[in-house]
């Protein structure tokens, strides 16, 4: 790894080769590092990201700041590599994430996950129509006139006479 | 293709999606799901390179919680994820009444900001509690609790009783479940009182900071002796709990100031002395007059965790002996991390509870999205005023763009530093401290003090837990075994 310390500055610099590394996978890194040192990034010719890391004011230095500054930009190049890692995990495992979240919130309750399927109550919910249909009809068998509003004459039956009655 | 591609440090085919951290020795894992493992280096390789023997118990373990990715039991993944999720498809529980603002005690930290003792304009009028009461019964939650907070609550009495008489009636008429709780300093604590609420049961709450000399220098109280109040109450209540229920039995927080630091032995007997079954060692929050007090009783993060550490130690080494006594805090986590089940903590979830979870109701009628949030109107800092019972309606309220706005703010998936952290299936943030202390209810996780306190004691757990007698301990606190 190529690197320039400034110890005046209190800052390293280097740069990332984005072959390797994707600006996603760097701005995770240097979001890590928000708590430890002051973060800049820039453009380094086509493929590089210039990473400058300047510890803030209040850092502990101890009386060694090349030594320091070199294990910060180790600690970063690692946090690199931990970020590529999740980002290849996210992508990897997207769609088996969003179906088991997707059916956790929107499919089935938690309680009725291991119920039966929703098609069995639909099968007995038929079932107990059925049988109440057939209740009807045998109710309508056994009453005297099987159609006593004559709710099952057709209307043209019905109005036969006095359809005739008005071509006339 | 099972074989390691050129540049991708794991088997695709076999390792399912994870977050990890170091844990002590170990690497922690954990999912989605809140499944969680702790490997050594040579298992997290072998994981990694999907070459555990498909027999072992690691990879077994690892199977039955999901991180084995050709061999997910999507149908348990499902319902634990739905377990531990529950509460995003429930309404607003929590409801919070401010009955009053004023106050007979001058606490050190008053997160409430309370008022004067004399000032009866900051009491609730009846028919402000009515319309509370109307408005709390409109949730789409099917459990309520109303709890009444402070000030003082047992200064506006009469209120209270309403109230719980009232909400009583409500509770028949629109078919809910309802439990209500008291926050109290006890020094308005009478027989009568007393027996009204365990009649209602009404579950009792108090603030007991430990030792006398602790607490009474925590909580100033011009009118008596603090800490002997709430001794002389907790005691009798317990004992009428005890008696008429064996349930709802009264409870204390603790709240750590400076001078509490290196006192956390004598804070911890004084819970166990009285046969509490739980202490809630809770960190001091920038909040209300402890934004004022900083410099006087104020510490830094650090310090804090150094003393929950040391605190958590002594707790786990009195159950050890047989002295069954928990923290809270760990209590929520673990219950988190050991169960399939959440407990649902407004401030321990994702999104967090303001407004879809809980709801806070100020004496005069104004409705916030959290305690905490009120804790700002009171210094005239509204950014959480959801409206008012006597102007809004139930629908405006929750269609506030307060609560939409906090709802954002605190869905972990979507912060930076949370949504790959390997506690985000256990942790939650609040926005009203991000607020507070960062300027924006979108925090800045590296630098936040609140995060570094869940990401220590959450850290704690995790390597105590390595050891079995220990790990014992934690299953009995969370009733998994």
């Amino acid at each position: 790894m190529d690197y320039k310390i400034n110890d005046k500055n209190k800052e390293i610099i280097y740069s990332v080769n984005t072959n390797l590394y994707s600006l996603e996978v760097i701005r995770g890194a240097a979001f890590v590092f928000t708590d430890r040192a002051h973060i800049f990034l820039q453009n380094d010719g086509k493929k590089y990201i210039k990473a400058c890391i300047k510890l803030k004011e209040n850092s502990e230095i101890g009386q060694n700041i090349d030594k320091k500054l070199k294990s910060l930009a180790g600690e970063f190049n690692n946090e690199m590599l931990n970020q590529a890692l999740r980002k290849e995990l996210g992508e990897q495992n997207k769609n088996i994430r969003e179906y088991i979240v997707s059916q956790a919130l929107f499919g089935a309750s938690p309680e009725s996950v291991n119920q039966k399927p929703q098609k069995d109550s639909d099968e007995e919910l038929d079932k107990l129509l059925e049988k109440e249909l057939k209740a009807l009809e045998e109710e309508e068998k056994k009453s005297k006139t099987k159609d006593p509003h004559k709710i099952l004459v057709p209307w043209e039956k019905k109005n036969k006479s006095k359809s005739k009655k008005i071509r006339k | 293709m099972t074989k390691k591609e050129l540049g991708t440090p794991y088997i695709r085919e076999k390792v399912a999606y994870f977050r990890e951290r170091k844990a002590g020795n170990k690497m922690l894992i954990t999912n989605d799901a809140g499944g969680y493992a702790l490997l050594n280096s040579a298992a997290y390789k072998k994981f990694l390179a999907g070459s555990l023997a498909a027999n072992s118990a690691e990879h077994k373990s690892l199977q039955k919680q999901g991180f084995i990715r050709d061999a997910l039991d999507f149908q348990a993944l499902i319902k634990k994820y739905g377990q531990k999720n529950y509460f995003l498809k429930q309404g607003p529980s929590l409801h919070i009444i401010v009955v009053t603002l004023r106050c007979n005690h001058k606490c050190l930290y008053c997160h409430a900001s309370a008022g004067p003792e004399n000032n009866e304009g900051l009491d609730m009028a009846i028919d402000t509690a009515k319309m509370t009461v109307d408005t709390i019964f409109r949730t789409t939650a099917q459990n309520i609790t109303i709890e009444f907070q402070g000030g003082e609550p047992l200064l506006n009495w009469g209120v209270i009783k309403f109230i719980i008489e009232y909400s009583k009636e409500k509770e028949k008429i629109d078919n809910k479940n309802l439990q209500i709780s008291l926050v109290s300093n006890f020094s308005l604590m009478d027989d009568k009182k007393l027996n009204f609420l365990v009649k209602n049961k009404v579950s009792l709450c108090t603030s007991l900071d430990g030792p006398e000399e602790i607490h009474n220098k925590n909580r100033f109280y011009s009118a008596g002796n603090s800490h002997k109040n709430v001794i002389t109450w907790l005691k009798k209540s317990d004992d009428l709990y005890k008696k008429k229920y064996d349930i709802c039995r009264p409870g204390a927080l603790t709240t750590i100031t400076k001078y509490s630091l290196p006192h956390s032995k004598a804070i911890i007997d004084q819970y166990v002395s009285l046969g509490l079954p739980k202490i809630y060692l809770r960190p001091l929050n920038p909040f209300g007059v402890a934004k004022k007090t900083w410099e006087q009783i104020g510490y830094s993060i650090d310090d804090f965790i150094k003393f929950y550490k040391k605190s958590l130690n002594y707790i786990i080494s009195l159950n050890l002996k047989g002295k069954p006594i928990q923290e809270a805090l760990a209590v929520t986590f673990l219950t988190k991390i050991l169960t399939d089940r959440d407990p649902n903590h407004m401030d321990y979830r994702s999104p967090c509870g303001a407004g879809i979870g809980q709801i806070a109701y100020n004496y005069n009628g104004d409705v916030y999205t959290c305690d905490e949030g009120r804790m700002f109107g009171r210094i005239g800092d509204d950014i959480f005023k959801m409206g008012n019972v006597k102007e809004n309606s139930y629908q405006e309220l929750m269609n506030s763009e307060v609560v939409k706005s906090m709802c954002i703010a605190s869905c972990l998936e979507a912060i930076p530093g949370c949504s790959d952290c390997a506690h985000k299936p256990y942790c939650g943030v609040c926005p009203v401290y991000n607020y507070s202390e960062q300027g924006s209810i979108f925090g800045q996780m590296s630098t936040n003090g609140r995060c570094k306190i869940n990401m220590a004691v959450f850290d704690y757990l995790f390597e105590k837990m390595q050891n079995k007698k220990i790990e014992e301990i934690f299953q009995k606190w969370v009733g998994a075994n």
